[in-house]
């Protein structure tokens, strides 16, 4: 601690620049426009000259800035030529790395909008794909076709329109919810701005790693696997400071603060599909296992609740789902796939995977944003047939244990009215029924049967379902009811005394006068 | 003649009870309470004490003394008194007295039989032949050589027969006259009365009116027959004239076949001379035609208890589909029978080859198609990627978890390879050869040898494809009876050749009288299994086990099975299961290695049933309350099935068993030709299942979509291990894991496995010996030409 004045007015003034600086990050994230850079490419067709070029760039630029004002600082151009026959052959398969090969200057905007156009007799193709260079992940190509020439611009236009998404960098992340702020934010002032966030809608968590120098490490930077945010409401002073819910598979996904060696974005989602195929496959306990899918796996969901999610009881939780119950989707294919589809209320849905009675997954997802989405889960197959096998051994125990109770009843009332013959053809099928043993010798004989899981957690349920099992067994199926039941007859029979414990005690042997005349002192 | 008294009085025992002993009954009803304090009326001269009565002479003020009957043995009507003798007798009402009675004053002994006729014919005079009847019955047993009997027991008979014959009862009056004229054929009651030739003449005539207008015309020449044999050259006359009166019907309707034969209707000319036949076998000529239409036009009639909707010879729960499919469609590969392991398959372009890893299946392509196509290998191919193909109607979604590749190897080879090995991927491969054609017509087209020509709701035909006449077969057409019993006396009467399923019992019979009779009787090979399918989606009930496990403890099935469908007859195979699956004809069967013999069918328990029923019923209250919904009402419960008479039957039998522990029923039939709840309106279905492959059909059976749709998760991981077998031990171990699952969860209530039976004329041959389904051999059958019945 420096002990005198010029010390302290040190220390001071250098938190001060730090606030500043952070300050000064916070507005130029929110207060400067987006660096958009758009290539156009048009392929090498009849039709499409510089001319049609010059239109295009100019409608492009017209539209934005009715669009989005300040918020866009847009540029077209060209892409570099080595770059441009493979953006109009596959757009598809353009990499980061030939961009920063090619033209490297260009990540250093926020957006690099690659166009290419293409004409045949009875068409043009415009398609368009985003790389967003905070994150260095490319967004879905985006296709669109026209007839008119004169409208070209207008498609074009409306076609990267749909490939770009806002960004929002996450400032604060906790369980379940999170902080972002919108980029550019201070600048789209209208709220229908193509550039803006709503409430509702749902965002992409990415995380980037950095190296010492803050450029992204390559294969560093992705999606945070089956996590997604949804807006939920803006800061009251602060509009661009936009409060999430977080909906994840995983625990805790967003905890912590970002650095400058681990920078955290949400990009907003683009549902640019129908539908996307989930497709759950076993969770490999080995790099080189190869996937195996799970079929046959139940398929729920549901639109999760606007509120704040939260820790909640088991009763929260069962007035939660009465009041908003999960929709059964389907069945996993043979290839483990299934289908799900938007929802009309919400982008988002939670996605349920169950296995019998066994909640394997709850995964948040924003059906039509992506083809195929794929999750991984334990193989809960020796779990399943456990509980299928242990299900129907309660159900044996119920008729057995109620065949029991039955005869019992009809046996008592048998030796009330004196019918022996009757009672005892009840007991011979009392005994003719399966034994506790006999149940216990068959559980023994299953579990040699079950197929063990290598997954710890599955291993011990199916112990447990066992293990419960027995227990059971051992309270209801009373072992000793044909002997009671035995001793009954006999005593009803007279076969035996009935003593009560009460009951005095039985008096000396009894001796009568001819024994006592005879000298026998023998009882008799 | 005693034992045509014998006969004549049997004859009247039958009828008697016929008549239903109204007396009888009359006499057990106790008296209304206001006759209580009037006399008794004496009881009738049979049931008192016997007695011989002695009438005294007018010194002795005419009395008539009951006594005990005297001189046992030596009783001879009419007793002939000794007026010298003194006759020792006991009183009747006092017992241990025994007094003498000087045959002096002794007017007449009745002896008791004597009074019984008496009485027998007072009754037989006030037209009490009912009650006459007991007492001639009593005297021709005990008293046979009573002067009289034989002449009242004549008397009896016409008397009766007379009344009959008033009351319009042609039938039992001609039975009793034909007793009489054995009798006496120049019996006459009385001068004015018709002579007995004349009285039996006039019944046959009635009869045969009776006959002939109602078409039952086997009936009638039965009675012709019947009588011309038994009488002789002593027959009525009618009996001629009525031979000669059918004998003109029957030409009449030769003639008629023969212009249709001409203007070449000739299934209308089959039909009359089917109809020539049943009126008059032996018409000239008849046989000869039958001949020539049989040369001509070969058709085939067969009885069929359902008719098709939709013909489809790879429906599991659909008899009539599966039997006219095969008509219509020939399928790229074809089961034909079981085998030592698994089914045998039959490709029908060529053969079928597999690598030792059973990984890789070999389609050799080397025989010309039924349709005379010859399918190349790209053909072949591209059928089987089509089957693998998620968006044609003709996917399959076991074919596509199979397969991974399809290679072609030149035009007459195709490779598939597998994902895993599997024991019989031609099992998965049961698809239509071709996909039919669509046509603007509402009759199904296929690519069979066959098409259907008309289809109606008595009869659908089925035409060869350019037939020409010296052909085997020209036309099968399939004739809807409600019930086998009625096909049956279709298939004696000669109406059809054929009947597609008869009653178990009867087929029993008939094999045991197969020489005396032209109907052949034959199982199929392979079993099928009845089930009740349960919808637990629509009811909440029906979602517990328990309540499901009730159902099946409540339905005393072995009772239905062998008092209702089999009429207390023991028919090898039919039997109750405990599972979806058969259990195979005998034990060495190999069709039952998916059964799991040690899971027995659960007994009947209707204590039990009602146990379960009550928890289950407050499980779903329970689970209502949890939610805060109001407890659903258990409706009753509505049992649908096919329009046929063992799903009838049945369903009647279950509804009243569950009836009895509380469980409310209603019956809903489905239409002809529905075998499936289309509406989704039925919780428990009928359902009569041919699993003939259990390693594959098993998933079509209880997988998704299929008749049994099981959506238990335990059962839908054990089809799933079943689908991953790799051989033969596991698809058995894990059959035997489906049974025990399906089983567990009561996902079906099961019921028995049913051999069914085929009958046909002997005329009809090549039918074919080990069927699967009745056309297997259609393509070799042929109709006799032979010129006789």
């Amino acid at each position: 601690m420096p002990c005198n004045k010029m010390g302290w007015i040190v220390v001071f003034a250098a938190a001060l620049a730090a606030a500043r600086d952070a300050c000064g990050a916070a507005g130029e994230w929110e207060y400067t426009p987006y660096r958009i850079h758009i290539w156009l490419a048009l392929a090498p067709a009849p039709g499409l000259n510089t001319i049609v070029r010059d239109e295009i760039t100019a409608t492009i630029r017209r539209r934005a800035e009715v669009e989005f004002r300040a918020a866009w600082e847009v540029s077209v151009s060209e892409p570099p030529p080595v770059l441009a026959a493979e953006m109009t052959a596959d757009l598809d398969r353009l990499t980061v790395a030939e961009i920063a090969q090619a033209a490297e200057a260009r990540l250093n905007d926020d957006k690099l909008i690659c166009v290419t156009v293409d004409a045949s007799p009875f068409e043009m193709r415009v398609r368009a794909r985003e790389l967003d260079t905070h994150t260095r992940l490319w967004g879905p190509t985006i296709e669109h076709s026209v007839r008119n020439p004169e409208q070209l611009g207008a498609t074009t236009y409306a076609c990267l329109l749909d490939a770009f998404a806002p960004i929002a960098r996450i400032e604060l992340g906790e369980t379940r919810t999170a902080t972002v702020r919108l980029r550019a934010g201070g600048l789209a002032l209208e709220d229908k701005s193509a550039a803006r966030i709503s409430i509702g809608d749902v965002l992409v968590p990415i995380l980037r790693t950095n190296d010492r120098f803050g450029k992204p490490l390559p294969d560093r930077t992705a999606e945070i696997p089956w996590t997604l945010l949804q807006v939920t409401g803006a800061d009251r002073t602060n509009r661009n400071l936009l409060s999430c819910n977080v909906y994840s598979g995983m625990r805790a996904p967003l905890r912590g603060k970002s650095s400058g060696r681990r920078e955290r974005y949400a990009v907003k989602a683009r549902i640019t599909r129908n539908r996307t195929e989930v497709k759950v496959q076993v969770r490999p306990l080995k790099a080189d296992q190869v996937p195996v899918p799970l079929a046959g796996l139940e398929v729920y969901s549901r639109v999760p609740a606007p509120e704040e999610p939260r820790q909640q009881t088991a009763e929260e939780a069962k007035a939660d789902e009465k009041k908003n119950p999960p929709e059964f989707v389907g069945v996993t294919d043979w290839r483990g796939t299934i289908n799900i589809t938007p929802a009309a209320q919400s982008p988002l849905r939670l996605v349920y995977i169950k296995s019998g009675d066994q909640l394997l997954a709850r995964l948040p997802l924003a059906p039509g944003r992506e083809l195929e989405q794929v999750a991984e889960v334990p193989d809960d197959g020796p779990r399943l047939q456990a509980e299928g096998y242990i299900k129907g051994l309660n159900s044996e125990l119920l008729d057995l244990v109620s065949q029991r109770q039955i005869i019992a009843l009809r046996f008592r009332k048998r030796l009330s009215d004196k019918k022996f013959d009757e009672a005892q053809k009840l007991l011979d099928e009392l005994r003719s029924l399966k034994s506790r043993g006999d149940i216990q010798r068959d559980l023994d004989e299953q579990m040699h049967r079950q197929i063990p899981s290598p997954y710890a957690s599955v291993q011990a349920r199916i112990d447990k379902l066992y293990s419960d099992t027995r227990s059971m067994l051992n309270k209801y199926l009373d072992s000793d009811l044909p002997n009671q039941l035995m001793q009954e007859l006999r005593k009803a029979r007279g076969e035996i005394p009935s003593t009560t414990p009460d009951s005095p005690p039985a008096k000396g042997p009894a001796t009568s006068r001819s024994q006592w005349k005879s000298g026998s002192r023998q009882p008799a | 003649m005693p034992w045509v008294f014998a006969c004549c009085l049997a004859f009247h025992a039958a009828l008697a009870t016929s008549r239903g002993w109204s007396e009888e009954a009359a006499a057990t009803t106790p008296p209304p309470a206001a006759a209580a304090k009037s006399p008794e009326p004496p009881k009738p001269l049979l049931e008192q004490e016997p007695f011989d009565l002695i009438l005294l002479d007018s010194a002795n003020g005419d009395k008539q003394l009951k006594v005990v009957p005297m001189m046992d043995g030596k009783r001879k009507s009419p007793f002939a008194v000794d007026l010298a003798a003194k006759y020792r007798v006991r009183p009747l009402d006092k017992e241990g007295v025994e007094f003498e009675v000087d045959g002096k004053h002794i007017v007449r002994i009745e002896l008791f039989e004597e009074q019984l006729l008496k009485e027998a014919r007072r009754l037989i005079a006030a037209n009490d032949f009912d009650g006459a009847f007991k007492y001639i019955l009593l005297l021709q047993a005990n008293y046979p050589e009573l002067p009289g009997l034989n002449d009242t027991i004549k008397e009896f008979l016409y008397l009766d027969a007379f009344q009959l014959t008033r009351n319009k009862q042609f039938s039992e009056a001609m039975g009793i006259v034909e007793d009489l004229f054995r009798m006496q054929r120049d019996y006459r009651y009385n001068e004015t009365a018709q002579p007995l030739p004349e009285f039996l003449g006039r019944l046959i005539d009635k009869l045969m009116s009776g006959y002939v207008e109602q078409g039952n015309f086997w009936v009638a020449r039965t009675l012709l027959n019947r009588l011309s044999s038994e009488y002789g050259n002593d027959r009525p006359p009618t009996v001629d004239n009525w031979k000669e009166q059918l004998s003109q019907m029957a030409i009449q309707k030769r003639d008629e076949a023969r212009k249709q034969m001409e203007a070449e209707q000739f299934h209308e000319a089959l039909v009359s001379i089917r109809q020539m036949f049943n009126i008059w076998p032996d018409a000239q000529g008849g046989a000869e035609l039958r001949a020539e239409l049989a040369r001509r036009y070969p058709l085939v009639t067969v009885g069929v208890l359902q008719s098709v909707r939709i013909p489809d010879a790879q429906r599991l729960d659909d008899w009539a589909a599966r039997r006219t499919g095969r008509l219509l469609n020939r399928d790229m590969i074809e089961f034909h029978g079981a085998g030592p392991e698994g089914g045998q398959y039959d490709f029908q372009s060529g053969s079928i080859e597999h690598s030792e890893d059973r990984r890789t299946m070999i389609l050799r392509i080397n025989r010309v198609t039924e349709d005379s196509s010859a399918a190349t290998a790209f053909d072949v191919a591209n059928r089987l990627l089509d089957y693998a193909n998620a968006t044609s109607p003709s996917y399959s979604e076991a074919w596509a978890a199979l397969i991974s590749a399809i290679q072609v190897r030149g035009t007459q080879e195709v490779d598939v390879q597998l994902r895993r090995p599997h024991v019989l991927p031609e099992a998965v491969l049961r698809v239509a050869q071709r996909p039919a054609p669509v046509t603007g017509d509402s009759l199904p087209a296929g690519n069979g040898r066959f098409a259907m020509a008309v289809r109606t709701d008595a009869e659908v035909r089925f035409v060869v494809k350019g037939f020409r006449v010296g052909g085997k077969l020209a036309e099968i057409t399939e004739r809807r009876f409600s019930d086998g019993q009625q096909a049956l006396a279709a298939l004696h009467r000669g109406d059809v050749d054929m009947v597609e399923r008869i009653p178990p019992a009867e087929a029993v019979r008939i094999r045991k009288e197969a020489k005396e009779t032209d109907i052949q009787v034959q199982p199929y090979t392979l079993p099928t299994v009845h089930m009740l399918v349960i919808n637990s989606s629509k009811n909440p009930f029906l979602a517990q086990r328990d309540f499901r496990r009730a159902i099946e403890f409540a339905v005393d099935r072995q009772t239905i099975l062998t008092q209702e469908i089999l009429a207390g007859t023991e028919v090898p195979g039919c039997q109750l299961v405990s599972g979806p699956f058969p259990v195979g004809a005998s034990d060495s069967d190999p069709l039952g290695y998916a059964y799991d013999a040690r899971i027995r069918p659960r007994p009947y328990d209707p204590r039990l049933a009602k146990l379960l029923s009550t928890v289950a019923q407050k499980q779903v209250a329970d689970l209502a309350l949890k939610r805060g919904d109001a407890a659903p009402k258990l409706a009753p419960l509505v049992l649908g099935f096919p329009d046929f008479d063992t799903a009838r039957i049945t369903c009647q039998a279950a509804a009243a068993y569950l009836k009895a522990i509380g469980l409310e029923c209603a019956l809903k039939q489905f239409p002809p030709g529905e075998t499936r709840d289309s509406k989704g309106e039925c919780d428990l279905v009928f359902t009569e299942i041919a699993v003939w492959e259990p390693a594959v059909d098993a998933s079509r059976l209880l997988g998704l979509g299929g008749p049994a749709e099981c959506d238990s998760p335990y059962v839908q991981q054990a089809l799933r291990r079943l689908d991953a077998a790799q051989n033969w031990g596991e698809v058995r171990e894990r059959l035997l894991q489906v049974h025990r699952s399906v089983h567990e969860e009561a996902a079906v209530i099961p019921l028995w496995q049913m051999v069914d039976f085929l009958a046909y004329h002997k005329r009809l041959t090549d039918v074919g010996d080990n069927l699967v389904w009745l056309y297997q051999n259609v393509d070799q059958w042929r109709i006799s030409n032979e010129a006789k019945n």
